[in-house]
């Protein structure tokens, strides 16, 4: 009997909905616990009781925590993000500012994490003699992310000079365009000047990011490779006089795929806190910077938009991969 | 097409978009500067922070401003000023031909204006007109402001890099919306300063450009660009390969002796004095122990290891620049005296406490402290709490830290200023609650003293009482050290300026 | 004895990979003890270069830097043992509790599994600690609270494949009960993929835990925690570069001693 999509999507979307409601008021709870003033971070020492007053008013300080929650959901589904206490802009709208930022870093972290994970998981089992790449596989996986950012921050940047440390694009060649993704806006207005620039100042945040990214994904593939590689039906297939790549492509890389699928999202989950830190090394004013400023500044609404858009995303990304591997693999797919 | 062919086809329309000429750029001189954070607004009366300071000063001017290097005030907006015989009326003759950059006059109706706005409650910074009664405008250049009583701070809190700032009635009025101006005011400006703000885009960067029909004389620079980069190191490696011309706070100071020969530094005595507060609620109520502590925390014995030569033990609790104190406070100097109290009140263990946003400087300087508490016997580790949960100090001093290290800078250079933010009772960063009414009978008594020497006399008189009570600690006088590429000259810079060149008077030699 | 001796002769590697964690765990446990200096004193200028009396130099407030890392070692490897067997015991327990139970218990508790898997676990642990104010205990807390559901997920997938084995339907046609049958079982049936799952983890605990110590969400100064070591000297890292390398590479040794004993383990387990 074929799934009934329809039913399966609203289902996905009522868990997602209860999930993003408790995820907030885990947090809205956390932030009443925290002995924080927003109204004062917001005014500063010297403010007047009166700006004070009326500041706490504004943010509804003095209301009981379910009446700010039950306000929150209500102005949520009507798509308001609230006020930033801190920038005093709609959060939608900081986000909106900052996002580009972050999905242009991570997309391209994740892109390029995909392609070197499985060149690195290839590799050894077409080349047998380049086994020796696991250990130094081992060892960038065995660095902390600020390690790595530092050296290759150091040795291509301050050394080399070969690309730029920091910034997503260097003010003279800046042009706005549609998307605010620069690579893909100076593609889009035919100033390839700007693409390439935004690529240079792209190269080495994504490449720190990506090596976490390549490293899990390669072994795991490389490992549920060479399962795959010993079942009887590629015997068969290589008895029968096919290629090896050949083989890799048809039969093998299809069936590996699910363990690495699984690694992809998991490692999504674990790039968002090696985001923060690329974002600060590289001055890239990314999501990650905007949240980091408003933890600072106790800023619930900021930090409740961000941790949204986070789950929101985390949440269709994981709904891909389950429909990919249910592609993939017929045997996985929900009846 | 293979391939190999597309590829080749690729590199090559991108070599070419590459060398074909860009349109060739009217030469602008520009200058790179950087913020390690935001400002939260350009707003001149919402403005508490230390960052863009020196931003809003060039965007917009007040009526009295510090000439550079000095405390002395000078005229800004106003060419010349009066004040009359009682001290409480204020008459200030405004220059003829300035101009807000919407090409609106400034008049003296303006500025009365702006200065109604300022005064409005629900703006952080209207305390500075706390004490004005009335305020009017007899003619076009002729701005008058009568104050309920005698206020010897007044002219400095004017001169503030805090000060009013005049606003234009283009802002005021065209973008008031239901706050004043407020949320436009945050990313936007209108004063009649020598540059303009035409980009602000937060978390990135902000760009001043000089406003072409200025009234006053022409700046240097065509363009300041302000860049956002939160890390001090990337700073530090950007101002070093030329990226940045100036970089005007956290530059190691250890590094300092070591430039590249194409920067300078240059320290300047600033209004910041490092200071510690004593919680004497909690496990400091035993006067003994905080003599103690007192001994432990002579700077005499780790400034040098903190500063490398670029800040000095404090002479009182008034930072160098307002009060040179020609006799400094003595710390008693007993260690072995100090061992034995901490070894006969059993164990001791102390919280060090600073604002997040003093970061990294402060916390080495509790790190240094915390080793010099040790060798006295005290156990102590460091906490750092973000801004907004400071205030929550003095409503609960028993959760409080036992010493809270501070550089905060008071308003402006006259020691009033000093005085009413941290020594009287209620006052705003007087964050252990310390109240003693004989000081703040001195304090009121010194405020009417109008003979410089004689004020002096008394403010540090004051800071005598607080050091015998064991209540502020001052600990050094730290210089403001600006990193600079050695081309370039006038900073400008003013102790009562915080973190700040004077974008209107630098230029490259 | 001779046949372990035997034993470990035949794959060098893999005996210097359990040497090298044995050494570290010992030196996690007396190091603090044989330091010679004490970690958080000033005891010499700022800034000294490695020398004979500080193998690495003072850091930049004057502290002898191998006091500071061999404590920071200590640190972040028993802490880090210890989220993971909190995990892992925390996880075992309720994937357990929802086989057992089963039906909408068992539901229930895959649902709130599933809660903390897509919670953005830094901005958690950051909303945590500033409401509870930082410290060790704070973050072991905030991580375990977050760590757990990947234990509970694995040990519950294997349960259920444990469940449809031969000898536990055996034992479940003769009659035994269900907590019996969990208990003696099923649970140990899962354990060897539990301690599997445990100790290659070992070494993204210590990666997370140094993250959470760069960002500044650890135990306050002047504690050495490695990764706070690092994030506070970044601005000297092309002058006196030892001072934020050397606990960086701490990190970087632990890491890839617990990854190649993963590793090594994983192997004989899986026979290649």
């Amino acid at each position: 009997m074929s799934p009934s999509w329809p039913l399966i999507a609203l289902k996905r979307l009522a868990n997602l909905v209860l999930v993003l409601v408790a995820m907030t008021f885990v947090i809205f709870v956390l932030q009443q616990v925290a002995p924080g003033d927003p109204a004062r971070a917001a005014l500063g020492f010297t403010a007047s009781k009166a700006s004070i007053d009326a500041e706490r008013k504004a943010l509804e300080l003095d209301q009981p925590l379910l009446v700010r929650f039950g306000h929150y959901l209500l102005r949520l589904a009507n798509g308001d993000l609230g006020v930033s206490a801190h920038t005093h802009n709609p959060v939608a709208a900081d986000i909106a500012h900052f996002a580009p930022a972050s999905v242009e870093l991570m997309g391209a972290a994740l892109a390029l994490g995909v392609c070197l994970g499985v060149a690195v998981a290839l590799i050894p089992i077409l080349y047998p003699r380049f086994r020796f790449l696991r250990w130094i596989l081992i060892a960038v996986a065995s660095a902390p992310i600020f390690l790595t950012a530092l050296l290759l921050s150091l040795v291509f940047w301050y050394w080399l000079g070969w690309l730029p440390g920091g910034g997503r694009v260097t003010p003279d060649v800046y042009q706005p365009g549609p998307t605010h993704l620069m690579v893909l806006d100076g593609l889009l207005t035919g100033h390839l000047g700007l693409s390439w620039n935004a690529l240079q100042h792209l190269a080495l945040p994504a490449l720190t990011l990506a090596l976490p990214v390549a490293v899990s994904i390669g072994r795991t593939l490389e490992s549920s490779l060479t399962v795959v590689l010993r079942q009887g039906y590629i015997r068969t297939a290589r008895a029968k006089g096919l290629p090896d790549a050949v083989i890799l492509r048809r039969h093998a890389l299809r069936n590996a795929a699910g363990a690495p699928l699984s690694m992809f999202g998991l490692q999504f989950a674990l790039m968002f806190t090696n985001l923060l830190i690329v974002e600060l090394i590289f001055s890239w004013p990314g999501l990650g910077y905007y949240l980091v400023q408003s933890f600072a500044a106790s800023d619930l609404p900021a930090v409740l938009g961000v941790a949204l858009v986070f789950a929101v995303a985390y949440l269709l990304l994981t709904s891909l991969i389950e429909a990919a591997q249910g592609w993939l693999d017929p045997r996985l797919r929900r009846r | 097409m293979s391939a190999m062919a597309k590829t080749i086809g690729l590199i090559l329309l991108m070599v070419m978009a590459l060398a074909t000429p860009a349109a060739p750029a009217p030469p602008q001189r520009v200058l790179k500067v950087a913020y390690a954070d935001d400002v939260v607004s350009f707003d001149p009366d919402n403005a508490f922070l230390l960052y863009g300071l020196e931003a809003l000063r060039v965007m917009y001017q007040g009526l009295v401003q510090y000439e550079p290097g000095t405390t002395r005030v000078t005229g800004w907006l106003a060419q010349s000023w009066s004040v009359s015989p009682d001290a409480r009326t204020y008459t200030f003759r405004l220059h003829d031909g300035a101009r807000f950059h919407d090409g609106s006059p400034v008049t003296a109706a303006a500025v009365m204006a702006y200065f109604q706005r300022r005064a409005t409650p629900t703006l952080a910074l209207s305390y500075f007109l706390d004490n004005v009664a009335s305020m009017s405008a007899p003619d076009r250049l002729t701005f008058v402001i009568r104050l309920r009583s005698p206020q010897s701070t007044f002219l400095d809190r004017l001169a503030s890099p805090w000060g009013p700032k005049v606003i234009g009635p283009g802002a005021l009025v065209g973008h008031a919306g239901g706050d004043l101006g407020g949320s436009w005011l945050n990313e936007h400006e209108d004063g009649c300063g020598p540059y303009r703000l035409t980009e602000f885009s937060r978390g990135y960067r902000y760009v001043l450009t000089r406003d072409p029909d200025y009234w006053g004389p022409r700046p240097y620079f065509d363009r300041i660009e302000i860049d956002i980069v939160p890390s001090i190191s990337q700073q530090m490696l950007m101002v070093r390969r030329g990226d940045l011309d100036v970089m005007m706070n956290g530059y190691p100071f250890d590094q300092l002796a070591h430039l590249p020969p194409d920067l300078r530094a240059t320290g300047f005595d600033d209004l910041g004095e490092e200071m510690a507060l004593v919680n004497p609620w909690h496990s400091l109520k035993d006067r003994k122990l905080r003599w103690a502590v007192l001994t432990a925390l002579n700077p005499a014995g780790w400034l040098a290891d903190d500063f490398d030569g670029y800040a000095t033990q404090a002479r009182s609790l008034y930072p160098k620049a307002m009060i040179d104190a020609p006799r400094p406070v003595v710390f008693p100097g007993d260690l072995a005296a100090a061992r034995r109290i901490v070894a006969a009140h059993g164990p001791v263990h102390l919280q060090i406490g600073y604002g997040a946003e003093e970061g990294a400087t402060q916390q080495r300087t509790a790190e240094l402290l915390v080793s010099a508490l040790a060798r006295i016997g005290i156990s102590a580790t460091v906490m750092s709490m973000p801004t907004d949960q400071e205030p929550g100090l003095r409503d609960f001093p028993q959760r409080a830290p036992d010493l809270w290290l501070a550089r905060n800078y008071p308003d402006a250079a006259h020691p009033g200023t000093q005085a009413d933010v941290f020594f009287e009772t209620g006052a705003p960063l007087n964050l252990f609650n310390y109240s003693n009414p004989s000081v703040d009978r001195l304090i009121g008594a010194a405020g009417q003293i109008t003979d410089r020497a004689a004020r002096d006399r008394a403010y540090l008189a004051i800071s005598d009482a607080l050091f015998a009570d064991i209540a502020f600690i001052p600990l050094a006088d730290i210089k403001d050290v600006i990193v600079y590429r050695a081309d370039l000259t006038d900073l400008g810079t003013r102790p009562a300026l915080p973190w700040g060149v004077d974008y209107a008077t630098i230029r490259r030699r | 004895m001779n046949a372990a001796l035997a034993a470990a002769g035949r794959r060098p590697i893999e005996t210097t990979i359990f040497a090298v964690l044995a050494l570290i765990t010992l030196l996690a446990l007396i190091g603090p003890l044989i330091t010679p200096a004490d970690p958080i004193l000033r005891v010499d200028p700022p800034f000294c270069a490695p020398s004979l009396a500080h193998l690495f130099g003072t850091d930049d407030v004057g502290r002898d830097l191998l006091s500071r890392v061999i404590a920071g070692v200590q640190i972040t490897w028993l802490l880090s043992l210890l989220i993971i067997a909190l995990s892992a015991i925390v996880g075992g327990l309720i994937a357990a509790l929802g086989a057992l139970a089963g039906g909408w218990v068992d539901a229930g508790l895959d649902r709130l599994t599933d809660l903390f898997m897509v919670i953005p676990s830094t901005l958690i642990a950051m909303a945590a600690v500033a409401a509870v104010g930082p410290g060790l205990s704070h973050t072991v807390g905030v991580i375990t609270v977050f760590w757990w559901p990947w234990y509970a997920r694995i040990v519950r997938a294997e349960l259920r494949s444990v469940a449809a084995r031969p000898h536990v339907e055996a034992a479940r046609v003769a009659g035994v009960g269900g907590l019996r049958l969990m208990a003696r079982y099923m649970f140990p049936a899962a354990l060897p993929t539990l301690l599997v799952t445990a100790t290659l983890d070992v070494a993204n605990v210590i990666l997370v835990l140094s993250l959470f110590s760069f960002l500044g969400l650890g135990a306050p100064p002047p504690t050495p925690e490695l990764g706070a070591m690092t994030a506070r000297t970044l601005v000297d890292l092309t002058t006196h570069p030892w001072i934020p390398l050397i606990p960086a590479l701490a990190i970087f040794v632990m890491v890839l001693a617990a990854n190649l004993a993963g590793d090594a383990l994983r192997e004989r387990m899986e026979g290649l």
